[in-house]
């Protein structure tokens, strides 16, 4: 089993709202957490109400859901994300932000991952998708 | 503090400040025609002209990085224009004007695959036919052995006095390949047979190098008034100031006659130390680094291009190139994690990549080692590695390569060119630290924060993820280990020879130390707290750590790591390295290089 890949810090405000939804196609099994401050991972709720604690898990060729895949949390300062899959080598993690800024006016964001488990001869980035995107304001 | 100095303050205020860049004040556009695209036009002008430097950057109307990548490549087609000739053939004067660009000529003319050849005579030791940068001089020529660079520059034969050695001028070409290894930390070698190194490295192609100034430089060191003992008031490289650092490599009987390579006649070197002789021998260009220091661009502006078959030959196999480590184990300082990574800003996403884990350089912990039986340098090396290429090289670059390719199509004088077959790999403008994480926006000039060539700077991660402190040696009390410490210096800045400097290691090898946290950039007039706020990486973060310590006591960057006190009190010289240097005397070059480089 690699390493979790070094926790990177989310660029959201404290206190906004934050959906994801991770899938994976690898034949490693792939893993996602998000940590506190204190390097703990954290507690969401999926769509149906339910709390769960991260690291969430995928596994399986097939382009699917992680278990838990989809959910929401509320940001907090000191969030990290960090990236792990059951292969020897520590995952290559790529991702791009964005911002929706109309007028001047901050909307949201998100950042769209892929993951690389290094287990081919060059990297594919198709191992793990995870897109999280926040709102500035809910209702 | 003069407008050049204020302006970088202000951006390196921001840059730091904010973590990402703030627009704040209000934008005046600016010409820069070096940026604009490249046009036929821009290749085949006579002659080639350097381009203008940019104008400052701002941070609420900045220059792009592909404005930042053409403007890399009008220098690299003017410094690959052929220099301009003596009107006459006199005893004892340059048959090259050395420094500037021939009128009646340009790029087109200096891609002939026989550019060089076509200028030789056989009565006559140097060709006619020069590009602009090799006639620069030669960094044995700004600093010869024990004596102070003089004479008028345009008009100098090349006369090269080493510490090892004198070349007799009977032998001695423009292109001088005095240094063997990736500044002390590798030396690099493409096999001879296939993509499989030999059983033995000095059995396969090894890459020379070599380090030149312009007259801008060569003239301010000349006028230097040193007096030994006694630091200048003020030490500070003129604008315009340009040094080069090029690579090349032997090349095979087919390679040779390819036509895809610049080749030229340079001097090498065989045998140790002081037996060391002087040869002559054609060799290929594949890796040229070009830095300038302009106005507005204090800490100079690095750009680096490869020769495209360096990793891939034209039909697509490997080539094969590998290096061997002069050090068999790696660290870093303790505040880096257990899962060390960079960064990489790719202008359209970041990417997170993990380093080598410290310890002994083995595949377990993360270098690319080549299966089978190797002889090694020396005890103390590891290898032969494969050099890879990390996803560094940014949009913005691969589009203005692309744009470049297209203009030498338009034009269809690049047919037979060699110039078609050499891509600019990136360029950094201006300091600024590593994105801190990848799930942010991107500082765009990160872009090519990791900037390296893939033959000149090849190891991961002391110079090709290069960061923070220059990779040295570990130095240690004889009990205990202590690699987050600086090693006792003397007042020439060189590592006092004592009993912590323990490289190499006897009990457990030679190791590296990768220092990531160190503020790497000190540029006159920026003021204390922001000089030490900056952790730079790749060509500007490793030069920004030659500095020198002026009369008043302060410390600035000067970027080059051709200066020192030694030299500039005509006291010093350098070494010519032979080419098949191994063993104690390899060991020792590298110790002495790394030293030298980590004060």
């Amino acid at each position: 089993m690699s390493n979790w890949s070094a926790p990177q810090t989310l660029a959201i405000p404290a206190g906004k709202l934050v959906v994801f939804c991770a899938t994976h196609q690898a034949q490693f099994t792939q893993q996602v957490q998000i940590i506190d401050a204190q390097g703990m991972p954290i507690t969401f709720h999926t769509f149906d109400g339910q709390s769960h604690t991260f690291p969430i898990t995928g596994e399986g060729t097939s382009v699917n859901l992680f278990a838990n895949g989809n959910g929401k949390f509320t940001m907090q300062a000191g969030y990290q994300i960090q990236f792990k899959n059951s292969g020897s080598q520590t995952s290559l993690v790529a991702a791009s932000t964005v911002e929706f800024d109309l007028n001047g006016i901050v909307y949201g964001g998100g950042t769209l991952f892929a993951t690389d488990d290094q287990g081919g001869s060059e990297p594919d980035y198709n191992d793990t998708s995870l897109s999280l995107q926040w709102f500035n304001t809910q209702g | 503090m003069n407008t050049q100095v204020k302006s970088l303050s202000k951006l390196i205020s921001y840059v730091i400040l904010s973590g990402a860049l703030v627009i704040s004040g209000f934008s005046v556009a600016q010409s820069f025609p070096g940026g604009t695209a490249i046009t036929p036009t821009d290749l085949t002008a006579t002659p080639a002209q350097l381009p203008a430097p940019p104008p400052e950057y701002q941070l609420n109307n900045p220059i792009s990085h592909e404005e930042f990548a053409r403007f890399a490549w009008r220098q690299f087609i003017y410094l690959n224009s052929p220099a301009k000739k003596a009107s006459a053939a006199q005893s004892g004067i340059s048959p090259i004007v050395r420094g500037s660009v021939d009128p009646t000529e340009n790029f087109v003319t200096s891609g002939n695959p026989r550019f060089y050849h076509a200028g030789k005579s056989s009565t006559d030791n140097f060709s006619n036919n020069i590009l602009v940068w090799e006639s620069y001089a030669h960094r044995s020529e700004l600093f010869p052995k024990n004596a102070k660079a003089s004479g008028d520059f345009p008009t100098l034969l090349p006369a090269y006095a080493f510490t090892n050695l004198t070349v007799p001028s009977s032998q001695a070409r423009f292109n001088n390949l005095d240094e063997n290894s990736q500044i002390g930390q590798n030396k690099i070698f493409f096999p001879k047979n296939g993509s499989t190194p030999s059983q033995n490295p000095a059995d396969d192609y090894e890459i020379l190098f070599e380090a030149k100034v312009n007259q801008t430089e060569y003239d301010y060191i000349k006028g230097l008034n040193v007096t030994p003992g006694k630091a200048l008031a003020s030490f500070d490289l003129p604008n315009e100031t340009i040094e080069i650092k090029a690579a090349w490599r032997v090349l095979s009987d087919d390679l040779a006659q390819s036509g895809r390579y610049h080749t030229a006649e340079a001097l090498y070197y065989k045998g140790e130390n002081e037996e060391a002789e002087a040869h002559v021998a054609t060799f290929g260009l594949i890796g040229l680094h070009i830095i300038r220091k302009m106005e507005n661009y204090e800490s100079f502006v690095f750009s680096t291009f490869e020769h495209v078959d360096n990793l891939k030959k034209p039909n697509g196999a490997d080539t094969g190139l590998y290096y061997y480590t002069t050090y068999n184990q790696m660290s870093y300082q303790g505040t880096v994690s257990s899962t060390p990574h960079v960064i990489v800003n790719t202008g359209t996403n970041l990417v997170q990549l993990p380093l080598p884990q410290q310890g002994d350089i083995t595949a377990q912990n993360g270098y690319e080692f080549i299966n089978g039986s190797f002889t090694q340098l020396t005890p103390t090396s590891a290898g032969p590695i494969k050099v890879l290429q990390p996803p560094t090289i940014t949009k913005a670059v691969m589009s203005v390569n692309q744009e470049v390719k297209n203009a030498m199509a338009q034009s269809g004088q690049f047919t037979n060119s060699v110039w078609q077959y050499y891509q600019l790999k990136g360029v950094q403008p201006l300091p600024a630290n590593e994105d801190a994480s990848v799930a942010q926006q991107a500082n765009p000039l990160t872009q090519d924060f990791f900037l390296a060539n893939n033959v000149i700077e090849s190891s991961q991660p002391g110079i090709q993820l290069f960061k923070g402190g220059a990779p040295g040696p570990i130095y240690q009390t004889s009990k205990n280990a202590k690699c987050d410490q600086l090693p006792p210096v003397d007042k020439d800045n060189n590592a006092k020879k004592t009993k912590f400097f323990c490289f190499p290691n006897p009990r457990s090898g030679a190791s590296a130390e990768n220092i990531q946290n160190v503020p790497n950039l000190v540029v006159p007039g920026v003021s204390h707290a922001q000089q030490n706020s900056i952790v730079m990486g790749g060509c500007m973060g490793c030069h920004g750590q030659s500095k020198y310590k002026n009369a008043d006591g302060t410390t600035s960057s000067i970027f080059s790591f051709l200066i020192s006190t030694k030299n500039l009190e005509s006291k010093g010289g350098f070494e010519a390295d032979p080419f098949d240097q191994s063993g104690p005397s390899l060991s020792a070059a590298a110790q002495k290089y790394m030293a030298t480089q980590s004060k």
